[in-house]
């Protein structure tokens, strides 16, 4: 017979059932306990989540011996495993998803600050037994996560900006995966913030809101450059606290006047956190929830971080194509051209901007969008290019920075999602024209 | 001793035994509540140590008599190891967990005697599993999964009898682990 892979048995490392962990002290005394989590590593590998210093504990570091049997809840079948301890990680990407999933597990079962992972302790697997065979035949998926990706990949070629390739992305989580709601987030210039840049099945678009990196599934996958999967939403992640946190984190106040409500479901079951990784690190998150428990599993994982991995490798092309020359369309007029003048003010404190006292960005983008206004108003200039942003001190921007696109997008979209009568549209090889189709009156509010 | 409601916690258990006065089972080891939370439907784990390494089970539903002898109920397909190291003479650990408070007591003891199950072990395996499946219907299992369990061919149920040394709050929280003495 074929020996059991472990890799096949991931439904069983999903938490919906409680694994037995059976240990031995030095003198042959078994101790049998409910563990919370057993989490697949590898192929070779379990980590089995440390909560308690208690007789489990004090027996594997004796014997470093274990022997789990764990339960697939869909085609309800038992398996012993049969384990070496190999080690305890206390911090990193490995440690930081268990962390996350027990904490869905805690909230889940009411446990709720009783469970704390102290650590995730690695085991190699010597053997696999089936205990009870599959007992029932699982429905087959309601579609094939491989073939999926394959498609995303293939339909993600070729995207001709930045704009097109996010839009292509959520399109095809929604038509090949069957994901309902997610958003597409850029790290910024100084790599403490996200910002989103696309969004899918949202009342509100929430172009621009920001999550802080190490907060919520988001800032924690960025961080750890690891995917980050709740199955069973846990207050301590949900995005919204991320934010709110956040906030408070860096003294300011939680007021909501210059923050963009953040788009995110209510009440999600299911949330999962992809990193975008290139060669020097994370660029992005590509983020997928939904009300419903259990909808990302370890498949879901592998299929949706090949295309995480798709879009870093097509970000430098569609950037590229960002800067091709094209046609030039003609200053469309604005068809909600206010009959007035708009009032643009700026906050030199944080660069927000308000248009008719309506809130609309602030850092970099609100830098950018107060300088093009101003040169504008100045000399009456509506082609800009990219290069003289990147170069402009006002901007600030740091030198090395390359996520100037994506503020560009962010900043287009922003406009456009907040119905304002002042629009950006790329023009050119780095260029992008700015449409004012009405008087505007400038305020500055300098720093204090 | 609880009143049934919320996550329970290991200091209850520690509490009640030091405060237990009435009589005793297994030379002290039982109170007659520990016993009956054994016996109300709850799920059973238990554990061997054959050849120097730990093996794990999942049991079924336990009796216990007047003296403290605790008759374990579980499968024996893939239970042979098990089974084999207890009839040699191996110890056993077995845990018993409330699915809803997640009261959790185990107890160790040395095995003393595998024999096939008889009727009266069958009508508590049906009685416990079926409070069991009740304490899951409670948690949000699915019915695919409530119903799955205890499910069993009759012949394929041994009971595993052994005499308690020892019991041990297993319960989440501060001072789980505790052994319970007076």
């Amino acid at each position: 017979m074929t020996p059991l892979a472990l890799d096949t048995l991931r439904d069983c490392m999903e938490g919906v059932v409680p694994a037995v962990l059976a240990t031995c002290d030095e003198t042959g005394v078994p101790n049998v306990s409910f563990i919370s989590q057993v989490h697949y590593v590898d192929p070779e590998r379990v980590a089995l989540s440390y909560q308690f210093f208690n007789k489990t504990r004090a027996n594997l570091l004796a014997t470093r011996q274990a022997s789990v049997q764990i339960f697939d809840p869909v085609a309800l079948a038992d398996y012993r495993l049969e384990l070496d301890f190999e080690e305890t990680r206390t911090e990193g990407p490995l440690f930081e998803t268990m962390k996350a999933k027990l904490a869905g597990i805690a909230s889940h079962s009411g446990m709720d600050g009783v469970f704390r992972l102290l650590g995730a302790d690695v085991f190699r697997v010597r053997s696999i037994e089936t205990i009870f065979p599959p007992s029932t035949i699982p429905p087959p998926p309601s579609r094939n996560l491989l073939s999926a990706a394959r498609r995303t990949s293939q339909e993600l070629a070729g995207s001709g900006s930045l704009g097109e390739l996010f839009d292509r992305v959520l399109s095809c989580l929604r038509r090949h995966f069957g994901i309902e709601h997610a958003m597409v987030l850029m790290l910024d210039e100084n790599g403490r913030q996200l910002f989103t840049v696309a969004s899918l099945g949202y009342p509100t678009a929430g172009i621009g809101s920001e999550v802080e990196v190490g907060h919520g599934v988001v800032g924690v996958a960025a961080r750890e450059r690891s995917p980050i999967r709740i199955c069973q939403m846990a207050f301590d992640y949900s995005y919204g606290r991320a934010i709110r946190d956040g906030a408070r984190s860096v003294g300011v106040e939680w007021s909501g006047a210059t923050e963009i409500p953040y788009p995110g479901l209510p009440a999600p079951e299911s949330q999962i956190a992809l990193p975008i990784l290139s060669e020097s690190g994370v660029i992005g998150v590509l983020f997928a929830e939904s009300p419903e428990p259990m909808r990302f599993r370890y498949d879901d994982e592998d299929a949706l971080m090949l295309v995480a991995d798709r879009i870093a490798s097509l970000i430098p092309l569609a950037k590229a194509s960002d800067d091709a020359p094209r046609a030039t369309a003609p200053a469309a007029p604005c068809p909600d051209a206010p009959a007035g003048p708009l009032v643009v003010r700026h906050y030199g404190a944080d660069d927000s901007v308000f248009l008719n006292h309506d809130y609309l960005i602030k850092g970099v983008a609100g830098a950018i969008v107060w300088m093009l206004v101003g040169e504008f108003a100045r000399t009456g200039r509506t082609e800009f290019t990219n290069r003289e942003l990147r170069l402009d001190p006002r901007l600030r921007l740091p030198e090395f920075a390359d996520n100037l696109e994506a503020r560009l997008l962010l900043l287009q979209r922003r406009l456009r999602e907040r119905m304002c009568p002042v629009r950006i549209e790329k023009t050119g090889r780095g260029r992008f024209r700015l449409d004012v189709p009405c008087p505007l009156v400038l305020e500055e509010i300098e720093r204090q | 001793m609880t009143d049934g409601t919320g996550p329970a916690s290991p200091s209850e258990d520690i509490g009640a035994r030091r405060a237990w006065r009435g009589a005793t089972l297994a030379d002290g080891v039982l109170t007659p509540e520990i016993a009956a939370h054994c016996q109300m439907g709850v799920a059973v784990i238990v554990a061997a140590c054959a050849a120097g390494r730990p093996l794990a089970g999942r049991g079924f539903a336990a009796r216990i008599d007047e003296a403290g002898t605790v008759r374990l109920l579980l499968r024996r397909t893939g239970h042979h190891a098990l089974l084999a190291a207890w009839q040699a003479g191996a110890q056993i650990a077995a845990t018993f967990t409330e699915p809803t408070r997640h009261r959790s007591i185990q107890l160790k003891g040395r095995a003393a005697r595998v024999s096939p199950a008889n009727v009266a072990d069958g009508m508590a395996l049906e009685v416990q599993c079926r409070a069991f499946r009740a304490g899951l219907m409670a948690i949000k299992y699915t019915k695919e999964l409530t119903d799955h369990y205890g499910v069993t061919d009759p012949d394929d149920v041994v009971a595993v009898e052994f005499t308690p040394v020892e019991a041990f709050v297993q319960t989440p929280g501060p001072g789980a682990g505790s052994a319970l003495r007076p």
